[in-house]
C-alpha cells in the first residue's frame, strides 16, 4: 500500500506545518523529530484521518482520505498516542482481544499465539490480567504498543514511543519496529526526542519552522 | 469460578430475589382469595416492575459510564432521571388545565423520554468543554439543581389534584403500577435489549478512547444516538412509572465488573440484567417487608445503601476521580 500527502498542511485553528509533500512506496522506518508543541502529533493523527487537513490532501493508494471509509481506514491504519494512559481499566487480555478488532461479540478472550509471544517478549507475561492502569509507565507503554502492533495493519503512527522506556526496552521495541518494516512490509511513522537509534531508521523527518523537511542524521545538532 | 458459572449463579439467585419479593411480610395462604387479590394485582406486578426496573436502570448506566469514560456516571448523577422528572411535570401540569384526559401512560411515557433524551444531550455538550470525571458530576448535580427548580415551580403552579398525582409519582414505588404500564416496561426492555446487543461491539471499542474507537471503524455518530436513545428510553420508563430511583443506574455496573471481573459489554449487560434485577427486587423485598414498621419508599432503601457504595468505591479505586 502506498501513502502520499500534497501539498498538505496541518493544524486544529490555524496550520502548524505547511507544505509537506512525500510518496511512500516502499515500506520503511521513519523517525519525525521537531521541538515541543511544533506539530508533531498533530502531523500523524492527520495522517490517520482523526484530524481533517487544513489544506491539501492524504492518499492512500492515491485515495484520498476523505473519501475512504472509517473501515477501510481501521483496516490500514493505527496511531498511538504518547503521553496519556488512555485504556485505564482494561487488563492487557482486554486490550489484545479489542487489538485483534474482528467484527464478533466478545464474551471472553484468549490470546493468540502470535500475542502470546509479544506479550512475553516484552516480559509482561504475568501481568496479562493486570488492569493496565496498575502498570508502570513504561509497562504501559510496552502493553500499548503490543496493542498497536497486534492491530496487523500495514501503516503505523507512534507519538513518542520510547519515552518511558529504559535502555533495554528502548533496544527492543527499536529492534522490533525494525523487523516489522524489514519482514513485513509495514511503514512506521514514530515521534522521538531520543537520537539513539535515529542512524537506523530508513529516514528522519524534521519538523522546523512549520515547514518538514528530511534531514540526515548528520544534520542533526546534538 | 468462570464467567459462565457466575453468570448461572446469577440466573439462579434472580428468580430468590423475586419469590422474596411476592411472600415477605406476608402470612402465606394460597385458600384466602384476599391473599390471592394481593399476590396478582399487587405483588406479582410489584416484583416484576421492579426486576425489569433495575435492570434498564443498571444498563443504561453502564452504557454511560462507558460512553462518559466516568466510572461515577449513571442516570440518576448526570440528570437524565431528573430530566425525566421535568418531562412528567410539564405533564402534569398541562393536563391540569385541560380539561380532556391527558395523563395517560404513552404520554406520561413519551414525556419522560423526551426529558431524559434532551436533558442527555445538554449534559454532553456541556461536558465536552470540559474532560474531567468530576467536571461531568458537578454538571450533572448543577442541571438537577435547575430541573428541581423547575419542577417545584410548576408543582407550585399545579392545581391540588395535580400537586397530588406528582406527589404520589415522585416517591417511587414499584407497587402501583398498573398492568397497562408493566406491558410498555416489559416493550422498553425488549427495544433496550437488542439495541444493547447491537450496540455491544461498539461499546467494547469506545473504551479504547474516542480516537481509537474511530481507527477501529465504528460510526461514532451513530453509536452516540443509540447510546443516548438506550438510555434515555430506560431511565426514561423507569422514572415515569416506577418514579426516581437512585444508585441503582450508577452501583450495579461495578458490581458487574467486580463479580465478572471483565470489560466486555456482552458478559457485563448480562450481569446488570441479572444484578440490576436483583439488588432492586432485593430493596424492593425489604420495602414491602415492613420491617421499619411502615412502607418504606424504594427511592429511601436504594439510597441508604447505594451512597455508602459509592463512597466505598470512590475510596477503594483511589485514581477514580
Amino acid at each position: 500500500m502506498k501513502l502520499s500527502a500534497k501539498s498538505l498542511s496541518v493544524g486544529y485553528r490555524d496550520a502548524l506545518v505547511s507544505g509537506i509533500s512525500f510518496d511512500l512506496e516502499m515500506p520503511s522506518l521513519i523517525a519525525l523529530t521537531g521541538d515541543n508543541g511544533i506539530g508533531k502529533s498533530t502531523f500523524l493523527k492527520t495522517l490517520c484521518g482523526l484530524i481533517k487537513p487544513q489544506t491539501g490532501e492524504v492518499l492512500y493508494d492515491d485515495e484520498n482520505i476523505q473519501n475512504v471509509s472509517a473501515t477501510e481506514i481501521s483496516l490500514a491504519a493505527i496511531y498511538l498516542s504518547g503521553s496519556k494512559k488512555i485504556f485505564d481499566g482494561l487488563t492487557i487480555r482486554e486490550l489484545m482481544a479489542l487489538a485483534e478488532n474482528k467484527a464478533t461479540l466478545l464474551f471472553s478472550y484468549e490470546l493468540s499465539s502470535a500475542q502470546s509471544a509479544l506479550i512475553k517478549s516484552f516480559g509482561l507475561e504475568q501481568y496479562t490480567d493486570t488492569r493496565v492502569s496498575m502498570l508502570s509507565d513504561g509497562q504501559y507503554q510496552l502493553a500499548a504498543i503490543a496493542f498497536a502492533i497486534s492491530r496487523g495493519v500495514d501503516f503505523i503512527f507512534l507519538d513518542e514511543p520510547f519515552s518511558f522506556l529504559d535502555y533495554k526496552n528502548k533496544k527492543i521495541i527499536f529492534n522490533l519496529l525494525r523487523s516489522l518494516v524489514n519482514k513485513q512490509n509495514k511503514t512506521i511513522i514514530f515521534s522521538t526526542h531520543d537520537y539513539a537509534y535515529l542512524k537506523q531508521c530508513d529516514k528522519i523527518w524534521m519538523i522546523e519552522e512549520k515547514a518538514m523537511r528530511e534531514v540526515g542524521f548528520d544534520d542533526l545538532v546534538i | 469460578m468462570s464467567l459462565r458459572s457466575k453468570i448461572i449463579l446469577l440466573v439462579l439467585l434472580l428468580p430468590v430475589s423475586f419469590l422474596l419479593q411476592l411472600f415477605v411480610g406476608t402470612e402465606i395462604d394460597f385458600q384466602n382469595s384476599d391473599y390471592l387479590f394481593l399476590l396478582s394485582n399487587f405483588r406479582i406486578p410489584s416484583a416484576v416492575s421492579a426486576t425489569i426496573a433495575g435492570a434498564l436502570l443498571s444498563v443504561s448506566g453502564l452504557f454511560m459510564q462507558t460512553y462518559f469514560r466516568n466510572p461515577l456516571a449513571g442516570p440518576y448523577v448526570t440528570g437524565v432521571s431528573a430530566g425525566a422528572s421535568l418531562g412528567i411535570a410539564i405533564l402534569i401540569f398541562i393536563s391540569s388545565f385541560i380539561s380532556f384526559q391527558l395523563a395517560n401512560d404513552w404520554l406520561v411515557f413519551v414525556f419522560s423520554f423526551i426529558g431524559s433524551f434532551l436533558i442527555f444531550l445538554l449534559v454532553i455538550s456541556l461536558s465536552r468543554k470540559l474532560k474531567s470525571t468530576v467536571g461531568l458530576l458537578l454538571i450533572g448535580l448543577m442541571i438537577s439543581g435547575t430541573v428541581s427548580a423547575f419542577v417545584e415551580l410548576f408543582q407550585l403552579m399545579m392545581t391540588n389534584a395535580s400537586l397530588r398525582d406528582f406527589f404520589m409519582w415522585s416517591r417511587g414505588n414499584f407497587y402501583s403500577i398498573t398492568f397497562m404500564q408493566l406491558w410498555m416496561l416489559l416493550l422498553v426492555f425488549i427495544v433496550v435489549i437488542v439495541f444493547s446487543i447491537y450496540l455491544c461491539r461498539s461499546m467494547d471499542l469506545l473504551l479504547l478512547g474516542e480516537d481509537l474507537a474511530k481507527l477501529s471503524g465504528i460510526n461514532l455518530k451513530r453509536t452516540e444516538f443509540l447510546a443516548i436513545t438506550t438510555t434515555a428510553l430506560s431511565a426514561g420508563i423507569v422514572t415515569a412509572f416506577c418514579g426516581p430511583i437512585g444508585f441503582v443506574g450508577m452501583a450495579v455496573p461495578h458490581i458487574a465488573r467486580m463479580v465478572l471481573k471483565t470489560n466486555f459489554h456482552l458478559p457485563l449487560i448480562i450481569g446488570c440484567v441479572l444484578i440490576g434485577g436483583i439488588v432492586t427486587g432485593l430493596c424492593n423485598a425489604l420495602s414491602l417487608s415492613g420491617i421499619f414498621g411502615l412502607n418504606v419508599p424504594v427511592n429511601i432503601i436504594t439510597a441508604f445503601l447505594g451512597s455508602p457504595f459509592v463512597i466505598f468505591l470512590i475510596i477503594r479505586t483511589k485514581n477514580i476521580l
